[in-house]
């Protein structure tokens, strides 16, 4: 595909997407959960998270809140981000999302409020900014592969191991490799940077990839279905929460977190400056922060708790004395709006696009 | 003056002179430091702005015919410092078209040089502004365009405070440091004035030494003038001495007498003697009473609380009255009195009832001396009351001298030797001139002529 | 009412002085009432009709001072003349005295031929007021009849100097010079200074001899007294 059918691909599914979101408002991607206790308090929540993953959190929570007029709607990242920036659309009380550079624009545009309780002072500085802006889910970004696929070769436990398996299995691997669409898919754009970011031999494994005519794909479940049903050997930057539970239940599939760095992603809330409902929603947030909430997120959801008191699997505690240094949680910081930057998302792109080319026989 | 009125010291005095001044100009030194504090800040982080703004023109290229930029996000970074700043940058060409960024940022058409700040207010944040103009690198196309960065001002305030804190810790010790030796100073400095009270204080209120006391220039000025004081006190004290000896001496004398004469006409039994003796003791008894009430006129004279209440008086009405006055004893003693005035009232500014005593008093006094006939007149340019007599007058050499109490011009005399004094002292009183002359120089009796003449300053 | 049955007021405090003045005026023939404090003073001059003819008052006392009782007795008796006795010494004090309606002052030490003389002088002055007899010692004027006598001897005069003499009787014991006598002697004729005395000197040869005297006083006037 060249570089125009890409753009032009691209627009569509924008297109598509604003649709898409527009259908998914009138649509009920919503849950409900009515006030048992009067007077009734009405929350609004928007995120970007699918049903049954928020759904355990949602529950607990209206346990403990049974006034609360509870009503979450899961959108798209894009959808979400746009809603929030149309000036005339009522806002939402909670904003939850993935796409950590839209909700940092948002809080940096001075759009969100303060949350001041202690949960939130609490809040370990690398995961928060200010107090704005909150990551309360700790998602490292994986490899998984086929145990059969690769007999014989040693598993890429490392960035470093999948370039060379890449470059001496090339034959091999041919069309046997999956990645994020850095295009299509706001995370993969995402993971690219910071790959970039982290090493400048990410492009040998750019270059690699494309030597191998990787699949490009749009989300971390498209990939997880192609390596089950055998179509790939290897998936390269899937979100771990998901592939945690999928590997779980898919024997011949094996989840690696690389050695050598491990990038992690979280989802930030926020508190819009225009909610509505500014009580409901500290109180929401709050509980997303207290140690119930993140219990919650341990137990009942793949997510993944950051609390400092909470041990387990897949808590940022769990993983950070399995890797160490290794772990390396996306910053929430200004560096997040420069992958925001027109011009830079260009620059990078093409750049992809040249290593990716470099070593292909063909276009993909 | 009321009891519940204090004047105010003058430790308070110099203290209130020193200190205000202080704490104004240590409020001035605060505002300067928070002004420098700011200041500070300001240049601190406005560098900040300048290296984020240079390492994002560092990236600025050309490409595909239009303005380019691979933006680095360590400039954001460094532009958020540890205050966690909200950031915004932008890239502008050479006309003002925004190429890329985050924000619209405005343009700063003020200050010179390729690096310029504002304070801004943007979108209800209070944000700080560099502007940094540059050029593309390169052998052509020298393109102009523009860096804009912006960041909130928490940082910049948190270090102004800091700063601030610092500066304003410094100047209070400094202050204190400051209050407290003005303190001690001011305590130092009065110590003498403090040396000076007690020596005062320290005195026998009979005591009229000198005061002996080193004391700086300034003060010792106050003591020489007290010392002065002292002095003219010592000497009043001395002549009230005198006076009293010599008061006491005249009063007790015909006291003496009375009583000795009482006691011998006691022995006696013949009725004439008896009657010599009462005669001798009236006599003596009108002596004494008279000296008694002239030493009281005289000790009222000279008391210095007394305010008399002087008024314009008329002269001749004066004269007349005390004539009068006189008239009907002078007739019995057979001396002739009688007064010259001009026709008309001769108005004067003086105290009404000393004028009078004086007259009486000279009246008195050349009666006693032996005169016959007494002429008491007016006189007017200038204005002047006078007494003269016929009598045997004073020797010139004794004209001082009859001006002091006790002192009487002639030993044979029947006067107390105060009635000159007392009118010495009604004419100190009025600031006129008293003067005794002869009325005839050459001849067996020259006469006395008293004047009493007033001169500008005579109002008492 | 004639001097010898007089009755006087004395109000002083001083033993000796009260009883030497009371010896004094009872021998001279007047009837002499003491009283020796203030409030009773005061109790007896303030209320109407305590018939005395002459009040000699002393202003220092214990009780209520002379002032004070001076002030409460003139506002009901004006003609009871008043004489002053005080060792307060001063002329200032006189002037407030006279103010408060004493008729004459006499200041501590004083002769008793002094007290004697103005006490004569204020109750003949009294009789002027009210009498139709003017005495002056020996001499005599009977207003009604405007006729004088002198030494029990019947003394007759031209209407001048007897218009004249009756002034100077009335006026004895003061000194009344030539303009006050132009004014209210001779106010309808026109007289010189030379003509005044000129009936002077004919008035001191018609009363030589006898115990009046007719004197000038220089600067002063003239000054009709008894000898007496």
């Amino acid at each position: 595909m060249t570089a125009r059918c890409r753009a032009l691909a691209r627009w569509t599914l924008m297109l598509a997407g604003m649709m898409l979101s527009a259908l998914t408002l009138a649509d009920a991607q919503v849950l409900r959960y009515p006030a048992t206790q009067s007077p009734a308090r009405p929350l609004e929540i928007y995120g970007a998270l699918d049903n049954q993953l928020i759904a355990p959190l949602l529950a607990d929570f209206h346990a403990r809140h049974p006034d609360i007029e509870l009503v979450y709607r899961n959108l798209t990242t894009l959808a979400l981000y746009r809603r929030f920036m149309s000036a005339n659309a009522t806002s939402a009380d909670v904003i939850m999302s993935s796409a950590m550079p839209w909700q940092y624009q948002i809080a940096n545009r001075g759009l969100a409020q303060p949350l001041d309780s202690a949960a939130a002072r609490a809040w370990p500085e690398a995961y928060r900014w200010r107090h704005e802006l909150f990551g309360f889910t700790f998602e490292p970004v994986v490899i998984v592969y086929r145990r059969d696929a690769l007999a014989g070769a040693t598993p890429p436990d490392s960035h470093e191991a999948l370039l060379r398996l890449l470059t001496h299995q090339r034959q091999r691997l041919k069309g046997r490799v999956v990645t994020y669409d850095p295009w299509r898919s706001g995370a993969g754009y995402t993971y690219a940077t910071q790959d970039a970011r982290m090493s400048p031999r990410y492009w040998e494994l750019v270059a690699a990839l494309g030597g191998v005519n990787a699949a490009l794909a749009d989300t971390t479940g498209d990939m997880l279905d192609g390596l089950a049903d055998g179509r790939y050997a290897i998936g390269y930057n899937l979100l771990g929460s998901y592939a945690r539970e999928f590997v779980a239940d898919h024997p011949q599939l094996d989840m690696v977190i690389p050695k050598d760095y491990a990038l992690v992603t979280q989802r930030l809330v926020l508190i819009p400056k225009r909610a509505p409902h500014p009580d409901t929603a500290e109180r929401f947030v709050d509980y997303l922060l207290s140690r119930q909430g993140q219990q919650v997120i341990r137990d009942k959801t793949p997510l993944g708790a950051i609390h400092t008191a909470l041990a387990g699997e897949g808590t940022a505690l769990d993983l950070r004395k399995a890797l160490g240094d290794a772990i390396h949680p996306i910053a929430i910081d200004p560096s997040l709006l420069a992958t925001l930057d027109t011009l830079k998302r260009h620059s990078l792109l093409e750049r992809w696009q040249r290593e990716y080319t470099r070593l292909s026989d063909g276009p993909p | 003056m009321s009891p519940t009125f204090k004047p105010p010291s003058l430790y308070r005095r110099l203290l209130i002179w020193l200190l205000v001044p202080m704490l104004a100009l240590g409020t001035l030194m605060l505002i300067q430091a928070y002004l420098a504090s700011r200041d500070t800040a300001d240049r601190a982080f406005d560098r900040l702005l300048e290296s984020a703004s240079l390492s994002i023109a560092e990236q600025v290229k050309r490409q595909h015919g239009k303005l380019w930029m691979d933006l680095p996000p360590a400039a954001l970074k460094m532009l958020a410092s540890n205050a966690e700043e909200r950031v915004f940058y932008a890239l502008y060409d050479s006309y003002g078209n925004f190429i890329s960024g985050n924000a619209e940022l405005p343009r700063i058409d003020t200050g010179q040089g390729n690096m310029r700040f504002a304070n801004i207010e943007w979108h209800d944040m209070a944000l700080r502004l560099g502007v940094r103009r540059s050029r593309l690198e390169g052998w052509r196309n020298r393109q102009p365009f523009e860096v804009r960065v912006a960041h909130t001002r928490e940082g910049r305030e948190a270090l102004t405070q800091t700063l601030f804190q610092g500066s304003m810790l410094r100047l209070i010790a400094m202050a204190l440091l400051a209050i407290g030796v003005v303190l001690l100073g001011v305590r130092m400095a009065l110590m003498p004035l403090t040396r000076l009270r007690r020596a005062i204080r320290a005195r026998d209120p009979r005591t009229l030494a000198p005061l002996e006391l080193t004391l700086p220039r300034e003060l010792a000025e106050l003591r020489e003038t007290l010392n002065d004081l002292l002095a003219r006190m010592r000497r009043v004290r001395t002549n009230q001495e005198r006076f009293i000896g010599d008061a006491s001496h005249q009063l007790r004398t015909p006291l003496a007498g009375l009583s000795a004469r009482a006691e011998l006409a006691l022995r006696q039994d013949d009725p004439r003697a008896w009657h010599d003796a009462l005669d001798v003791m009236r006599g003596s008894a009108d002596k004494t009473a008279r000296l008694a009430s002239q030493l009281l006129s005289l000790t009222r004279l000279n008391n210095p609380e007394s305010s008399p209440e002087a008024g314009d008086v008329d002269l001749c009405d004066i004269a007349r009255q005390a004539v009068r006055d006189a008239l009907s004893s002078s007739h019995r003693a057979g001396i002739d009195l009688g007064v010259e005035t001009p026709s008309h009232a001769v108005i004067q500014h003086a105290v009404h009832w000393q004028l009078a005593e004086a007259l009486t008093n000279l009246i008195d006094n050349a009666r006693r001396y032996g005169a016959s006939r007494i002429t008491v007149r007016v006189g007017e340019a200038p204005r002047r009351l006078e007494v003269e007599d016929d009598g045997p007058g004073i020797p010139e050499a004794q004209r001082l001298l009859v001006l002091r109490p006790f002192h009487r011009g002639m030993e044979s005399g029947q006067g107390s030797g105060l009635g000159l004094a007392i009118v010495d002292g009604i004419a100190r009183a009025h600031a006129a001139r008293l003067t005794l002359g002869a009325v005839h120089p050459h001849a067996a009796s020259p006469g006395l002529c008293v004047r009493l003449q007033f001169t500008e300053e005579s109002i008492p | 009412m004639t001097p010898d049955t007089a009755s006087l007021l004395l109000v002083e405090d001083d033993a000796l002085l009260a009883d030497t003045l009371y010896d004094a005026l009872s021998l001279a023939g007047y009837r002499v009432d003491a009283l020796e404090d203030g409030d009773a003073a005061f109790t007896r001059l303030a209320t109407p009709g305590h018939g005395h003819a002459l009040v000699l008052l002393d202003l220092n006392l214990p009780g209520r001072g002379g002032l004070e009782i001076l002030d409460a007795m003139r506002r009901h008796d004006q003609d009871t003349p008043v004489l002053i006795l005080t060792a307060r010494g001063a002329i200032e004090d006189r002037v407030k005295g006279l103010d408060l309606g004493a008729d004459d002052y006499l200041a501590k030490p004083f002769a008793l031929d002094e007290l004697e003389a103005r006490v004569r002088a204020l109750l003949r002055r009294r009789q002027h007021d009210d009498g139709t007899q003017l005495h002056v010692g020996t001499l005599h004027f009977d207003t009604l009849t405007q006729r004088f006598t002198l030494d029990e001897a019947s003394l007759d005069l031209p209407p001048r100097e007897q218009r004249l003499l009756a002034y100077l009787m009335r006026h004895a014991g003061e000194p009344i010079d030539k303009a006050r006598l132009l004014e209210h002697v001779f106010s309808n004729e026109t007289l010189g200074d030379n003509a005044i005395e000129v009936y002077i000197h004919r008035l001191r040869r018609r009363l030589a001899g006898s115990s009046l005297t007719l004197r000038t006083v220089r600067g002063l006037g003239y000054l009709l007294e008894s000898e007496a």
